[in-house]
């Protein structure tokens, strides 16, 4: 069939041609407009929205209708995986990200330096003009330990091109450990640079370091461009076992790519010559660590749920697709269990867990919550399966931290009407939905003024006096009671469903932190210190966690929030031959425990779910 | 008399378990019927969380307190029942799919059932294909309920599906699925009998496979 549809995408000059009846999540993608599909374009999240501006669409399928509103489809509404283009369309894609703050930093304590790479200059080797005999002879000559040169060696052996010409009268070996890593014209003993790395399932941080100072250079972050194919780990295991070997491929090729373009424009950036970076070192969870790696996740995803492997390895950067750094070694953290990853082993390392004489409760909260519980020399671990609902998924109003996100919410009970909400929105300009930290503190607010019991019931019109103040901020949204922000055109509203959601999300957590004070035989007063880790809790403020009670009122004052500490570790290990050792035995160290396999864990599930009560007038 | 009914409901929808069971006994005592405790009673009860539960007025926790209310009086009724003759309404046997360790929402399924007067095999967690089959037969079960809540597990219950269509009990025995990932399309596309988004629908669903 020669006939073509074209697409039209508001913003973007070149309309799309594609063949009749191509799905349009697909034909966007093609074109290489970045497009979320948390659910990896199953029709299961209602993420992927698009609005059909002109031409005719089929009518909604089923899944449409029940993951948009009636006003949304109204409105020309539609899901970008759902719907086959068969006539040429006009489309605007609602609220593309813009670049959001991504941390790249966190806790480090004071630690003594010990590289496990050196440069050695060396008197260069003369040769007679006519002398034909290879280079890697006249080397292994000068420093015996150069003979029997490693194929990657001989790769950065450049005689001609400025490997050691004549005119030079040093050359430098670079080594890590015993091992040659590269041989350099000249001394260049001054230029030694290192990469520490965070793959997180939703964003990537790199930090350039001065090997010889360990001075930060500069830091940059990206999304992970693995999140076309499904925001979770998940999501992403089932896209590489749907597609085999070559979904692997694609995964590795976009990470690495990625990863790859990142660290040479922040070398650019910091004026620092990518062939001088002889270290890359990596911290992140083990579905991020197969992916990148370019190992079988699927192994991940099923119970048992046992990795392919969760030690830490090094290879040459090379042999993953780091294509611009020819002379780096590649170290990757060591794991404790399929879902405790190098990432919370970093995290752990860096808040010094093994040698608290405290309890310590360390969280890294995002759509898995990570725990580790430091107690009497203890270590214990547990996943819990938190679900999207904190990151703004699976909410009806739910967005990412974006402009136009609604991200604090105060309600003032004893003011009246359009003075009882009070929004902080992200850009500053009118709200178009509700981002995780926003969810989390109108859950609060409303859980404040009573207008959601703790049992999760969210209060109906009915259920007040007629002069309540609270009664402007109730509204019926499809058929039942729901708890308005944001006026219409944009309506941004918290219904009974998304409570329910947060509710599960908070139990999970919860659940997590009981189930191992339990196992510890501690009580939460117990704890004297919760350390939050991560870029997604960074963003939420105490009073939240606690308003909603994510973490018990009790722990309100101990809570400190450490940042990235996955490339705070991936730094500590890149730095100190010592910290990568006392990583991979602390990896050893952590107990891990299978909530769903821990008898009892129904009932402290349950009684997690509950909310916290405030006292009256509060 | 009507009262008495109505009060085992009421106490039954806020888990009041020891007071359930009192009633019951007294409503015995008071020489009704145990089919009409049972049904307009603890039943109705149960019934009226379900719908609740839908639409989302209470939550996990309320379902179970009311469903061990619930049990604890039909523990009751269970002598009486038997010694009249009264069978359950029909069979089902139900689990979480092989691969896959969730059980709370598979649990809620459960007794929402059962609170529609389903008698339930509950065959836990990780559960393989040819089990669901071979309990099926030997509890002459007509109904297979299977659960999936990873993206990674929902596979599995095409396995399910496929096991029951190749067997001898095709066509005489409905699958139902459910799970967080799973959706009418996918259940569609499988071949599965039912799918239901919530634990009280599943049961509506269940007692028409009946």
């Amino acid at each position: 069939m020669d006939k073509t549809v074209k697409i039209s995408i508001i913003d973007r000059r070149e309309p799309l041609e594609c063949a009749p009846g191509v799905v349009l999540l697909d034909a966007i993608r093609s074109a290489g407009v970045a497009m979320e599909s948390p659910c990896s374009g199953k029709g299961l999240c209602g993420k992927c929205k698009v609005r059909v501006l002109y031409g005719v669409a089929p009518s909604p399928k089923e899944d449409e209708r029940r993951l948009l509103s009636v006003s949304e489809i109204e409105s020309g509404f539609r899901l970008a995986c759902l719907l086959s283009v068969d006539s040429d369309l006009t489309i605007d894609i609602p609220h593309e990200e813009t670049g959001h703050k991504i941390l790249t930093s966190g806790t480090k304590p004071d630690f003594q330096f010990e590289l496990s790479i050196r440069k050695e200059v060396l008197d260069a080797p003369s040769r007679s003009p006519d002398c034909n005999s290879p280079y890697e002879e006249l080397l292994a000559g000068a420093v015996p330990s150069l003979a029997k040169m490693t194929l990657p060696l001989l790769q950065t052996l450049t005689p001609l091109d400025g490997g050691y010409k004549t005119s030079e009268k040093h050359l430098t070996v670079v080594w890590d450990g015993d091992s040659p890593l590269a041989i350099e014209a000249g001394d260049t003993s001054d230029a030694i640079y290192g990469i520490a790395v965070d793959i997180g399932t939703t964003t990537v941080a790199v930090a350039l370091v001065n090997l010889k100072n360990g001075e930060e250079l500069g830091t940059s972050s990206a999304v992970n461009p693995q999140k076309n194919h499904g925001l979770d780990v998940l999501s992403r295991i089932d896209y590489a076992r749907r597609l085999g070997a070559a979904g692997r491929h694609i995964l590795q090729s976009l990470i690495a790519q990625a990863l790859d373009e990142m660290a040479v424009s922040l070398c650019a950036e910091c004026g620092v010559e990518a062939r001088s970076v002889y270290s890359i070192t990596v911290a992140a969870n083990v579905t991020m660590l197969h992916l990148f790696l370019g190992i079988d996740p699927v192994s991940i995803g099923v119970a048992p749920f046992a990795p392919v492997f969760l030690r830490a390895l090094s290879v040459r950067s090379s042999d993953v697709g780091l294509r611009s750094f020819p002379s780096a070694m590649l170290f990757t953290l060591p794991s404790v269990s399929a879902y405790i990853g190098a990432d919370i082993v970093a995290g752990a390392y860096v808040c010094g867990m093994a040698k608290q004489k405290e309890n310590v409760l360390f969280i890294d909260i995002g759509t898995n919550g990570e725990i580790v519980l430091a107690s009497k020399g203890r270590l214990m671990s547990c996943s819990c399966a938190a679900g999207p609902a904190l990151e703004g998924m699976n909410i009806s109003c739910g967005m990412r931290a974006a402009a136009g996100a609604i991200e604090d919410v105060s309600i003032f009970s004893d003011r009246r009407a359009e003075n009882a909400l009070r929004l902080k929105v992200i850009g500053d300009v009118p709200p178009v939905g509700i981002c995780g930290s926003g969810i989390l503190s109108a859950i609060r607010e409303l859980l404040r003024v009573g207008l959601i019991q703790k049992d999760g019931y969210m209060l109906s019109k009915e259920d007040l006096t007629p002069d309540n103040p609270l009664l402007s901020i109730l509204c019926v949204y499809d058929g039942k009671s729901a708890a308005r922000l944001s006026p219409q055109p944009h309506e941004v509203v918290i219904t009974q469903k998304d409570v329910r959601q947060v509710q599960l999300a908070k139990g999970a957590i919860l659940s997590g932190f009981m189930a191992l004070l339990k196992k510890a035989g501690l009580e939460m007063d117990d704890v004297r210190r919760v350390l939050v880790a991560g870029q997604f809790g960074a963003h939420l403020p105490v009073e939240s966690l606690t308003g909603c009670g994510v973490l018990p009122d009790i722990l309100k004052n101990r809570v400190e929030y450490v940042g990235n500490t996955s490339v705070a570790g991936a730094y500590m290990a890149m730095m100190s031959r010592v910290a990568r050792k006392e990583m991979e035995e602390l990896a050893g160290e952590i107990e891990y425990t299978e909530l769903s396999m821990m008898d009892g864990y129904q009932d402290i599930f349950l009684d997690s779910l509950e909310f916290p009560t405030f006292k009256k007038n509060s | 008399m009507a009262d008495i009914l109505s009060e085992i409901s009421e106490n039954l929808q806020i888990g009041k378990a020891k007071v359930v069971v009192e009633l019951v006994g007294r409503a015995l005592e008071e020489g009704i019927p145990p089919q009409r405790i049972l049904d307009e009673g603890l039943l109705a009860g149960m019934g009226i969380i379900g719908t609740k539960f839908k639409a989302g007025d209470v939550f996990v926790p309320e379902v179970l307190v009311a469903a061990r209310a619930m049990n604890k009086g039909a523990e009751v009724l269970k002598p009486k029942l038997a010694a009249e003759g009264i069978a359950a309404k029909g069979k089902a046997v139900i689990g979480t799919v092989k691969g896959d360790l969730h059980d709370i929402g598979k649990n809620l399924v459960k007794m929402m059932m059962e609170g529609r007067g389903i008698e339930i095999v509950d065959l836990g967690v990780d559960v393989p294909s040819d089990r669901f089959l071979a309990s099926a037969k030997e509890n002459d079960a007509s109904i297979i309920c299977c659960s999936a809540l990873l993206t990674t597990t929902m596979g599995e219950l095409k396995t399910v599906v496929d096991a029951v269509k190749a067997s001898d009990i095709s066509g005489k025995v409905k699958v139902m699925v459910g799970g967080a990932p799973v959706t009418q399309a996918f259940c569609d596309q499988i071949g599965a009998d039912c799918y239901t988004p919530d634990a009280a629908s599943a049961a509506e669903a269940a007692v028409g496979f009946i």
